[in-house]
Order: structure tokens, then C-alpha cells, then sequence
């Protein structure tokens, strides 16, 4: 099968500080692939460069076999790039409905142009419902109409999510989707993930600390140290890896 | 029983509609006058703010579209030009939008933030300074004894000479142009262009191409400051380059904090509120830079929310003792415990 | 032809040295603060007219004149003050949009108040006696005072210079520009140096007026005309580049007198011009901004 994803020989520095140091991984169709590595490894950069906040040196990113490297960000949304943050999101003094609304009317816009109408008009009445739907099936019905800034902290994470979902997303690009969580809001955020993928056939990749999470929902594992690829492949050709061993897993791995 | 403090707003903005439209009736001409400047400075606000609170632009320059309306309209009513007033303000609104287009198109995509800032006041300078070069347009006195419209319908012709046919002219733009802006805050582009304004960052991940929303912003934004440019003209029977100096670019800023940027009529609030302070303090060189400047760094300083944040919080208040001391609170509150 | 090339550029170095005073302390509150302070030519303005109140429209001496200056600054100075108390500190966490307004007001109210005191009229100061004299050179005129000028602008940016990066002081202040937290764990009192950073602004904008105040028309549209001269400055030089402004002053100064010989007939907008431009094409300034 054609992957989704490749990226081939992908460089990035800062001045003259290497980050992404000639970067080649494929991320194949519905899996979940994701990136670790220690703090500095060059994770977040790489995620900045696939949904292009920054771009890259050298190198080539091809989407479904489309060259999507020197692509805006918001086009790579379009072709269906969906994002979440370290920290969520969302806008503050919008309703927690309109969040979401805003979403979906910027991906209605896009499927105008795309489809050559200029302007199309859809009754906001349906837009609304596609929105209140995704609201419910995250768990937010009754927050619908609140300020999205009264969220908790595990609520504003599942409006991000709603947000990424308004925008039909076919890849999930996920940056810590667990950071500073309790475990059991952890738990919750992984059954969601896992969720949203059986029931939307989506690809996920995305980047993370928490080995459970990590071990839980990922097909593919991709280990970076210093700007490299150390190690590519299942959890458990991962786990058996002596290099990442050594380097990195270590101490998680006695407890995995 | 309904929150009946949801009329509120609507009822105060009614009062006022009504009050301003029968002003020429009772009130004096100077303050017919002022009412009328006010009313051409809300509408002016009202864009300004379309850019600050809904985009997240601060234009420091928003003057020279203005100016640019204003130039317009007195050139083709003072040398007689064969256009009808209607086409006339038409007209300024799309040199006024034609003009925000071209430079927010190279402006926005290079420039933001304080550069953004300097690169508004500078514009508006140079507008202020090629005026002052043109004999045709009266270089530095600008141009004086500007007439009054008579528009020509076809069946009857509408005659707008008098002051007080002008001034509910002023009164049918103004509230179309302020309801014109509502309807585009409150449209799915309002609520995109209000993402915008609160994480551009997060909006661009949501699919949005914040330059081109920006520059439809930007574009409304100049239009409508021309059109109310474009009315001032035969009201205050003369323009100078003044008009783009930064003292004015600085107007609709202050309407709109005095006021209160939150709420859509904030601005235009401010500009009623300015009016009358300014009415009772303009009179010696300098009073009204220290009052403009005064008002608006006291704003800023102690009540950013302005006079309609003040007023919403009163009403919050009032209502919820009036609704505790109503009897009819009483009986709700039974009612729903069954 | 050759004659009024270098008289131009002469004039040229002569405008660009006056703008660097004014733009010097313009650029270095924004280099430590971050906040663009409209109403920087207006205390430069201010400057002015406190040292012609001192000293009256005619020759002073050297000394009285110097002095003048320096009370100028002083005054200036506590003014500044005076405006991070209330305005600049109380801002420090909001959005840059409110303290680019508040500085904006700042302008109109100073404006205000100048107007109120010493009215709207034009006023011409001459230069002190011993630089009141022309010195005739390589057939050109060249005004004592003009030099002057020059010998002002370049002794002030090479205090600033080795204030900046030879002194203890510029590295405690260059701590607190690039990481105010860092430095703040570090022991140093942000408060104090960023005060002290508006205060010397501000006392910069005030010298200015005062050695700038001879052969100028006073009025109070006299600052934003500086303003304006600053402003591009500072842009050209890159903001919070006091060695950026330097350059780019001399630049200004060169090609505004080099367009009033090629269009007499647009004066003054070829600065416009180079702002508008630069700010499109090169927003950073001609060095990257990093000081």
C-alpha cells in the first residue's frame, strides 16, 4: 500500500544549530505512528515541519504523493492535515459550540473553492448541527453554549479534538496529546484516540512522552536522538532495539 | 418568565435611534451639527473597530481612507462633476475599499504588529502631504464651500440642501452602513475573522487563511471609513488635509476604547460620549489634545472595558437584585422545585 | 554643481546626526522595554521649549546654553519618570496594541499642554555666540552650529556605545533586554533597570531638544517632525539598534538633503518614502535587529 506520509532527506537548522539532520520515514495508511525521544531530540521541530509552521532546509515531504513541502499550513489543513497542541487551543471567548462552528466553516469554505464555486450557501442551521453533533459525541453537550475559557483543563483538550474533527480530517497529527494529564484523564484521552480511529479510519501521528499511551495505541514507533532516526519499527522491535535501550527507553522499559 | 434584561440593549439603542432622528426638530443648529459629525464618526469607529476587536489590527492610519472619501465627494461637488450624490458615496466606498486593498495586500503580508502601526501613521502622512501639494484639490487650506446634494430620482427630486434634510440623510447611511457591519460581525466571516483576532496561530490550523481574511477586513474596514468620509464632506461644507493628520486617525481609537471595544456598539457609543464632552471643552488651542489624550490614557489605565462594559456590569447587577426582590421570583423558584 | 552636491551632503550629515539624538533614545527604550513610544518627539519637543524658556530667543553663552540643555534633560527625564510610574509599568502585561495607544495619548496630551503654555506661534532661537559664526571652506559655508550638531550626535552615540557593550551597565541591561526573567533570577532588579532605561530615554529626548532648539522654527509641530525622522530611523537600523540608528540617521540625513536637490518640489517625503519602503522590503533593519 502507498503511504500516506513520505518524508525523504529532510534537514532543518536554526543558525547553525543542526536540529533535523537528513530525516527518511514513511507513515502508511490508518496506522498510528509515533514519534519519541528525549527533550532536545528534534521531535517538535519535525512536528512543526510536517504541518508547516516552519519550514524546512533541505529535504522533501510528499502527502498521499503530493509535494506538499513548500505548502502553507492552512492548505496542508485542507488536504487533511488535523492538529492538536502540547498545551490545548482553543478560542477563549468564543462559545464552546462556536469553536467548533468556526471549524466547520473553514473547511466548507475550502470545499467551495475546491469544488470551483465561489460561493456556495449552506443554511447555518446544518453547519450548526454538524458542529452540536460533534460537540455531543465528545461529551461537551452541556458546555455547548459556555465560553470556551470556563473549560477544565481534560474539556478544553476534547474541544480541541472537536475542532480538529469539524475539519474531516484524514490525518491526525497529535503533539503530546497527554501532556499534563492525570492518569485517568490519560486513560480517557487514549480511549479516545482510540476511538476516533476505528470509527473514522483516520492515520494518527503523533508525538509523546507517556510510554502506556505510547505502548497502547501505536502500531509504529519511531525513536529520534539528536536530529537522527535511531530506531523505526513496532513496540516490540522497538522495545528488543539494544541502541534505544540504551540511549533512551532505559528506565521506562523495567516498568513497561 | 424570560430574562426580561435581554432588551436592555435593544431597547437603549431604539431610545437613542429615535432621539437622534428627532433631534433637528427641537435641538439648536450647532447641536444638530455636532449630532450629525457624531453620527459620521460612529459609523467611522465602527469600521476602525471592525479591524481592532475583530480582526486584531490596530490601524494607526485609518484617516486617509477617510480622507480619501472626503476629497472625493468635495471635488465632485464642488466643481460640479456629473455624478449623482448616491453613485458619488458609492464611489468613495470603492476607492476607499479599492485603496485599503492595495495596500493591506502588500501591507498585511509583510508587516504586523508595531511595524504594522508605523507603516498606517506613515501612509496617512503622505496622504496628508501629497494633498498639500495639489493646487487642484487647494493644497494646505484645503478645499472650502462645498455644496449641499440635490439628488435627482427621476419621478421627484429629493433636495438635501437644508440642514436638516443632510442631517437624516447622514441619519439612513449611517444606520445602514452601522447595520451593514452588525450583520458581517455576527456572519460566519465575523466569527471567523473573531478566531482570528484571538489566536491567528490556532485559526490557521482550523483551515483558515488568515492573510485573505485579514485583507477582506482590512478592505471593508477602509471602504466604510471613505463612505463615512464621503458624507462629512457636504456637512462640514469644507475638507483640509487635516483630516488625515494622526490627531484624527487617533478619533475613531478613542470612540472605540471610550466606549468599549467588547460590544459592536461600543465605538459608536464613544463617539456620542466624545461629542458632548468635546461640545462643553472646545475652546481654547491645545483643550481638545489634552481631553482627547486625557480620556483615552485614563481608559486605558483604569477602565479598559470603556462606558459599555461599565453599563453591562451595572445592568448584571440592577436585574439581578430587581429579579430577587420580585415577587414573581418567588413563585419561579416554587415552580421549579416541583 | 559640485558645490551644492557637498553643501547637500554636508546638510545631509548635519539632519541625520540631529535625528540620531532624537531617534537614540527612542530606540533604546524599545530595545529593553519592547514598547514603541509614540510620544518620544513630543518630550524631545518638550526639551525644546523648556531650554528656550531658560534661555529667551537671543545668544546665550556656551555655559548658559550647555546648562539649559541639561536642565532640559533633567526636566525630561523626571517626566519620564513620571510615565513609566503610571503608564509603562502599569501596561507591562498587556497587550502591545493598549500600550502603543496609551503612548499615542501620551503625545496628544503633552501636545495639548505645550500649546496651553506657550501657544501656537513660531518662534527662532539663535545658536550661542561662538556658534553663530560661518566658516568658509573648500568653497562652501559651513555654520559653526551645524558642526556642532554633528560633533553632538557622534559624542552621544559613542557614550551610548560603550555604555552598552564595554560597561557592566550595558551587560546588566542587555541581560534584562534579551530575558528579563533569567536576569531576574539572577539577582538583578528588572524594575530598576528598565526605570532606568526609560529615564535615560526620555533624558536623551529632552538634551536633544535643547541642542537642537537653535536655528529651528519651535512650534509645537515641531516633534512629529522629528517624530517621523526617528521612527524611520530607528525601522532603517533595526528596532532597539542603537548602532542600527547611527547608520541609519546618517542615511536619512544624506538622502533627504540629496531629494531636495533632485525634487524641490515634494519636501519631505522622500523619508516617508524610505520608511514605507523599508518596512515592506526589509522590516528587520539593515543589521538583524540583534544587538
Amino acid at each position: 500500500m502507498k503511504p500516506v506520509l513520505e518524508v525523504t532527506n529532510l534537514h532543518k537548522s536554526y543558525a547553525a544549530l543542526k536540529v533535523l539532520k537528513g530525516l527518511n520515514f514513511n507513515v502508511a495508511e490508518k496506522e498510528t505512528f509515533a514519534i519519541i525521544g528525549p527533550n532536545g531530540a528534534g521531535k517538535t521541530t519535525l512536528f512543526k515541519v510536517l504541518t508547516g509552521e516552519v519550514p524546512c532546509n533541505v529535504g522533501q515531504i510528499k502527502f498521499r504523493g503530493t509535494d506538499i513541502t513548500h505548502q502553507q499550513a492552512f492548505r496542508r489543513v485542507h488536504s487533511g492535515f488535523g492538529r492538536t497542541f502540547q498545551v490545548a487551543r482553543v478560542f477563549p471567548s468564543l462559545t464552546v459550540a462556536e469553536n467548533v462552528i468556526v471549524a466547520v466553516e473553514a473547511r466548507l469554505r475550502a470545499e467551495n473553492v475546491r469544488s470551483g464555486k465561489w460561493y456556495h450557501w449552506r443554511p447555518a442551521a446544518e453547519v450548526r448541527d454538524e458542529a452540536l453533533h460533534l460537540v455531543a459525541d465528545l461529551g461537551l453537550a452541556n458546555e455547548a453554549e459556555r465560553e470556551a475559557r470556563y473549560l477544565s483543563h481534560g474539556d478544553k483538550k476534547r474541544l480541541e479534538f472537536a475542532i480538529m474533527l469539524g475539519g474531516r480530517p484524514s490525518i491526525l497529527m497529535l503533539d503530546e496529546p497527554t501532556a499534563g494529564m492525570s492518569p485517568t484523564e490519560r486513560v480517557a484521552i487514549t480511549d479516545l484516540i482510540r476511538r476516533i480511529k476505528s470509527e473514522r479510519g483516520v492515520t494518527v501521528l503523533m508525538t509523546e512522552h507517556d510510554m502506556d499511551v505510547i505502548f497502547n495505541l501505536s502500531d509504529r514507533l519511531m525513536v529520534m536522538n539528536y536530529g537522527e532516526i535511531l530506531a523505526v519499527g513496532s513496540p516490540k522491535e522497538v522495545r528488543a532495539n539494544k541502541t534505544v535501550r540504551d540511549v533512551y527507553l532505559g528506565q521506562e522499559m523495567a516498568h513497561a | 418568565m424570560a430574562d426580561r434584561s435581554v432588551y436592555f440593549w435593544p431597547a437603549a439603542g431604539v431610545i437613542a435611534l429615535i432621539a437622534t432622528a428627532l433631534a433637528p426638530l427641537f435641538a439648536n443648529d450647532s447641536v444638530t451639527f455636532i449630532l450629525g459629525l457624531a453620527m459620521i464618526e460612529a459609523v467611522f469607529a465602527l469600521s476602525w473597530n471592525l479591524l481592532f476587536n475583530y480582526t486584531g489590527i490596530a490601524s494607526f492610519g485609518h484617516a486617509a481612507f477617510f480622507t480619501l472619501g472626503a476629497y472625493f465627494v468635495a471635488c465632485a461637488q464642488r466643481y460640479g462633476w456629473d455624478v449623482t450624490f448616491p453613485l458619488q458615496l458609492l464611489v468613495a466606498f470603492a476607492l476607499g475599499g479599492g485603496a485599503a486593498f492595495a495596500i493591506g495586500a502588500v501591507a498585511l503580508k509583510r508587516a504586523s504588529g508595531i511595524h504594522l502601526a508605523i507603516l498606517t501613521l506613515a501612509i496617512a502622512e503622505v496622504v496628508r502631504m501629497v494633498i498639500g501639494y495639489i493646487d487642484y484639490v487647494g493644497r494646505d487650506d484645503g478645499l472650502g464651500g462645498i455644496p449641499r446634494p440635490v439628488v435627482n430620482l427621476g419621478l421627484a427630486t429629493l433636495d438635501l440642501r437644508s440642514s436638516s434634510a443632510y442631517y437624516w440623510c447622514i441619519l439612513v447611511v449611517c444606520v445602514a452602513l452601522a447595520l451593514g457591519l452588525w450583520w458581517l460581525v455576527r456572519s460566519r466571516y465575523g466569527r471567523a475573522l473573531r478566531s482570528i483576532a484571538e489566536d491567528a496561530e490556532r485559526a490557521t490550523f482550523v483551515g483558515m487563511d488568515i492573510y485573505k481574511l485579514r485583507l477582506f477586513s482590512f478592505t471593508i474596514s477602509g471602504a466604510v471609513a471613505a463612505i463615512c468620509g464621503g458624507l462629512s464632506a457636504p456637512w462640514v461644507q469644507i475638507v483640509t488635509p487635516d483630516l488625515s493628520h494622526w490627531l484624527h486617525s487617533a478619533q475613531p481609537m478613542l470612540n472605540t476604547l471610550l466606549g468599549g471595544s467588547a460590544m459592536f456598539w461600543g465605538p459608536a457609543v464613544g463617539a456620542f460620549a466624545y461629542s458632548l464632552i468635546n461640545y462643553s471643552t472646545r475652546t481654547l488651542d491645545g483643550v481638545s489634545e489634552i481631553v482627547v489624550g486625557g480620556i483615552l490614557l485614563t481608559i486605558i489605565l483604569i477602565a479598559p472595558t470603556g462606558i459599555t462594559g461599565a453599563l453591562e456590569s451595572l445592568r448584571r447587577k440592577i436585574f439581578q437584585k430587581w429579579r430577587a426582590a420580585s415577587p414573581w421570583a418567588q413563585v419561579r423558584v416554587k415552580g421549579e422545585q416541583i | 554643481m559640485l558645490l551644492e552636491w557637498s553643501f547637500a551632503i554636508f546638510s545631509g550629515l548635519t539632519l541625520g546626526m540631529a535625528a540620531f539624538l532624537v531617534a537614540a533614545g527612542l530606540t533604546l527604550v524599545f530595545g529593553i522595554l519592547k514598547i514603541l513610544n509614540f510620544a518620544h518627539g513630543t518630550f524631545f519637543m518638550l526639551g525644546a521649549y523648556v531650554t528656550y524658556s531658560i534661555l529667551g530667543t537671543e545668544s546665550a553663552s556656551m555655559a548658559a546654553f550647555l546648562l539649559a540643555t541639561l536642565a532640559a534633560g533633567v526636566v525630561v527625564g523626571g517626566a519620564g519618570w513620571a510615565t513609566d510610574l503610571v503608564i509603562f509599568r502599569r501596561l507591562r502585561d498587556s497587550d502591545y496594541h493598549y500600550t502603543l495607544i496609551a503612548t499615542f495619548a501620551l503625545l496628544l496630551l503633552i501636545t495639548g499642554l505645550v500649546k496651553i503654555i506657550w501657544g501656537l506661534d513660531f518662534r527662532l532661537v539663535r545658536p550661542p555666540e561662538v556658534l553663530e559664526t560661518t566658516w568658509f571652506i573648500g568653497g562652501i559655508f559651513i555654520p559653526a552650529y551645524s558642526v556642532f550638531v554633528i560633533a553632538a550626535g557622534i559624542v552621544v552615540f559613542l557614550i551610548l556605545d560603550f555604555g552598552l557593550q564595554r560597561s557592566w551597565i550595558g551587560k546588566t541591561v542587555q541581560s534584562v533586554a534579551r530575558d528579563p526573567w533569567m536576569a531576574e533570577v539572577l539577582g538583578i532588579n528588572n524594575r530598576v533597570v528598565m526605570t532606568a532605561a526609560v529615564v535615560v530615554s526620555f533624558m536623551l529626548a529632552g538634551i536633544a531638544g535643547g541642542l537642537l532648539l537653535p536655528n529651528q522654527s519651535l512650534s509645537p509641530a515641531l516633534g512629529d517632525v522629528f517624530l517621523l525622522l526617528a521612527f524611520t530611523a530607528v525601522i532603517i537600523g533595526g528596532l532597539g539598534n542603537v548602532r542600527g540608528a547611527f547608520i541609519a540617521s546618517i542615511l536619512l540625513g544624506l538622502i533627504e538633503s540629496v531629494s531636495t536637490v533632485l525634487l524641490p518640489d515634494l519636501p519631505g517625503i522622500s523619508i516617508f518614502v524610505a520608511l514605507i519602503v523599508f518596512i515592506l522590503v526589509r522590516p528587520q533593519g539593515i543589521f538583524s535587529g540583534a544587538q
